[in-house]
């Protein structure tokens, strides 16, 4: 049991993987099939996630409820509430106006609101963090401001050249960089995906190699 | 047997695992493999110190997703990480740490990460129930956090893991307030934002680089030697398809990456 | 003199995020009409939408949850009316939780899609599904594996259309609206040739260049912008049209205050003022 709880279940993400890329690699139809159920597993673990999601919530607000956390108790009462509202109503009458009438007016409109919000942020950052303090900087600023002029029509009626140089940015400009980021993440997603196999990266079991 | 198009794929994967493994076996044979010193990482201590100077809290975040999730999983888990480190650290001076996340479902980890780091430190009495706040959604988690530093004014700030649209609010909630800012992550869309607005930025993979670093593994920091040296092969490949696509005779080299 | 360039400096944000809001608001109130040019990635993905003949089946994944309908929502009802004049068959899956309203807000946006189709002939719902990646690739070796059942709880076999869409090879092309494109490019492009277009947010544009120049991505048009410019290819300008000239304007406006910020910073340096 010992050898298990320490070792033993290294194993697991040890065989996953492996079948996982055999299958890419080969084509062999048991692999092949062994990976389809894995991968099928893979679909209901994460829905299972979903349903843990609704545990937590309800274990931490009705947490602050029962102990009455000042400041917080009444806003996790409200959560609470709502969640069991639409939960019931989702269960019992879907389609309904009681189950469709949260999503339309409070969900949809407060989603929006607060990703509308980040164009005032981006707005900000950009009057902040676009100063011509030394070269690298105002290389910056110029390619930040003629690429958001290129994007707007605005800047095609001010100058045509912002289109054309707008274009050169993006083609050219900074491809080279995106082009790493992409290629630099596929390296260390197999790095990491090494450091599972062989039982390394601990952040999955939430312990540390001896 | 090999499926079609995958041949130069699988090779390149083999000579990855089989550099990853050399590397590894020449840490545990002694030799010392020293990672670049990481500027965001070494900003933590400053970080938790200008905390401790200033009297007010640090505000950590692991962003959104779940670890189950192949896009965001490694990048949380390298949050949760780090976050064992910024905690120790947190834990050493007496800063008071607060934690939110939507990540639910990495919940049992993110709290034994924190109780293990104020136990390493001998403070395990000043670990609060309530450091950790999980939050349901995106949204949520940005008016939650926003709202929170607006009242606590923390003095320095952490967003490490992914990070979605919420890079910049959360950022510029924390400029507003003139907090240190440290951030990281992978996803490649926000990573400009993050790099233009904190002060300190985990670039890429380098998030994963800091969370090897700070768990010393042999097997971690001789992966990370590994992959670097698989980068200067694909260097190698991309100089000789230039040298022969300027001649034009690239196509050679094309039909071999695409075996 | 110097006070008012370091004022300039650091302006009071609250200042400029009422100058903004109303600077977007005005073009709501009077439409300016200034003229859209199309960009060669969305002519692109036009072709390779328009393209599709009668009959074959397209994938169309929906990452965008109800916060980005403002950017995404107007493009995938011009790309839809594209399709549906073209009777193609179309199958709609989700990765957003609030699939759901989208489905709804979509019918009622394209009348073809209630008034012409048939639910389950012509066009599918499969609805929402987690997992991520491995999810995808599961997808392209039997999608009846993921869903066996639609969003409405229809057994996947009793759905004509699925017998014909069962795994990447039954599809034509996949279009992507908001944020999943990568992941089909890897798991249905690159391993079984089938075409994606991208139809997203406008904050990935850059990170997607790479792979419309590689011919990885048949076809990009992102944010309001490119959702205004199919609009215009299709010859029906709606609201993303209506919505650029908001964007024009807020772009301007964020240039303009870059400038005004660094007409304090140059001072400065100039006459060697505050560093």
């Amino acid at each position: 049991m010992a050898f298990i709880k320490t070792k033993g279940f290294l194993a697991v993400p040890l065989i996953i993987a492996v079948v996982m890329f055999a299958d890419y690699f080969i084509a062999v139809k048991e692999v092949a099939s062994l990976a389809g159920i894995l991968r099928t597993w893979a679909l209901v673990i994460s829905s299972m996630a979903l349903g843990l999601g609704v545990v937590n919530l309800v274990r931490v607000h009705g947490k602050n409820i029962y102990v009455r956390k000042p400041g917080m108790w009444i806003f996790s009462t409200v959560t609470l509430f709502t969640f069991t509202v639409v939960f019931l109503a989702g269960v019992l009458a879907k389609q309904s106006d009681l189950w469709n009438w949260p999503f339309q007016h409070v969900y949809t409109t407060l989603q929006q609101t607060m990703y509308a919000a980040t164009g005032f942020y981006i707005v900000s950052s950009a009057y902040r963090a676009f100063r011509a303090r030394n070269v690298d900087a105002t290389l910056l600023l110029i390619s930040g401001c003629v690429v958001a002029l290129r994007n707007a029509p605005i800047g095609e009626a001010i100058w045509g050249g912002f289109s054309v140089l707008g274009d050169w940015f993006m083609d050219v400009g900074q491809l080279p960089g995106y082009r790493v980021f992409a290629m630099v993440t596929g390296f260390g997603i197999i790095a990491y995906s090494l450091r599972v196999i062989l039982g390394s990266e601990r952040g999955f079991y939430g312990g540390r190699r001896e | 047997m090999i499926r079609e198009g995958r041949v130069f794929a699988l090779l390149l994967f083999i000579l990855a695992y089989c550099l990853i493994y050399v590397y590894v076996r020449m840490a545990k044979g002694g030799k010392v493999i020293k990672a670049r010193a990481l500027p965001p990482l070494m900003a933590i201590p400053e970080a938790v110190g200008r905390c401790a100077e200033m009297g007010r809290p640090l505000v950590y975040t692991v962003g959104i997703g779940g670890t189950i999730s192949s896009g965001s999983g490694p990048d949380i888990l390298a949050g949760i990480t780090i976050l064992g480190y910024t905690a120790r650290e947190a834990a050493k001076r007496g800063v008071p740490l607060k934690f939110f996340t939507t990540t639910i479902d990495a919940a049992p980890l993110i709290e034994e990460t924190l109780k293990s780091a104020y136990l390493a430190e001998g403070k395990s009495e000043e670990y609060k129930e309530d450091t950790i706040e999980l939050i349901a959604n995106q949204s949520s988690l940005v008016s939650r956090y926003l709202g929170w530093i607006q009242r606590e004014m923390p003095a320095s700030a952490c967003m490490i893991g992914y990070l979605a649209y919420e890079s910049v609010v959360l950022s510029e909630g924390g400029n507003t307030i003139g907090a240190m800012q440290i951030s990281g992550t992978t996803n490649q869309y926000q990573t400009p934002f993050l790099v233009a607005s904190t002060d300190y930025t985990f670039i890429m993979e380098e998030l994963w680089a800091a969370s090897a670093e700070i768990s010393g593994d042999l097997y971690s920091v001789g992966a990370l030697a590994g992959e670097d040296v698989l980068k200067f092969f694909i260097l190698a490949i991309m100089g000789i398809g230039l040298l022969l696509g300027l001649f034009g005779a690239s196509g050679f080299l094309i039909n071999l990456l695409r075996l | 003199m110097s006070k008012v360039f370091s004022k300039l400096e650091d302006i009071d944000r609250r200042y400029y995020y009422w100058a903004i809001f109303l600077i977007l608001a005005v073009p709501f109130i009077k439409p300016l009409g200034m003229p859209i040019s199309i960009k060669q990635s969305t002519r692109d993905l036009y072709k390779g939408v328009d393209q599709v003949e009668p009959g074959e089946v397209v994938l169309i994944d929906w990452h965008m949850s109800v916060s980005t309908w403002p950017e995404c929502l107007d493009g995938l009802v011009a790309e839809l009316k594209v399709l549906t004049s073209h009777d193609v068959k179309i199958v709609i899956t989700s990765i957003s939780v609030d699939c759901e309203m989208s489905w709804n807000k979509v019918n009622q946006l394209v009348p073809a899609l209630r008034d012409k189709y048939e639910y389950g002939k012509d066009i599918v719902f499969l609805g929402y599904y987690a997992g991520g990646e491995p999810t995808n690739q599961q997808m392209a070796i039997d999608v009846w594996s993921v869903f066996p059942t639609d969003h409405f709880k229809t057994p996947i076999a009793e759905l004509p259309l699925m017998a014909e869409a069962r795994t990447a090879n039954d599809y034509a092309i996949v279009l992507t609206t908001g944020e999943n494109e990568i992941v089909w490019v890897n798991q249905w492009w690159t391993p079984y040739g089938v075409p994606v277009g991208v139809m997203g947010i406008a904050m990935k544009g850059s990170a997607l260049q790479p792979y419309y120049n590689s011919g990885d991505i048949f076809g990009l048009a992102v944010g309001v912008r490119g959702g205004a410019e199919f609009e215009l290819l299709i010859g029906e300008p709606a609201g993303a049209v209506t919505r650029m000239d908001s964007i024009s304007l807020s772009h301007l406006s964020v240039v303009i205050l870059i400038i005004i910020a660094n007409t304090g910073v140059l001072y400065n340096k100039l006459t060697g003022g505050k560093k």
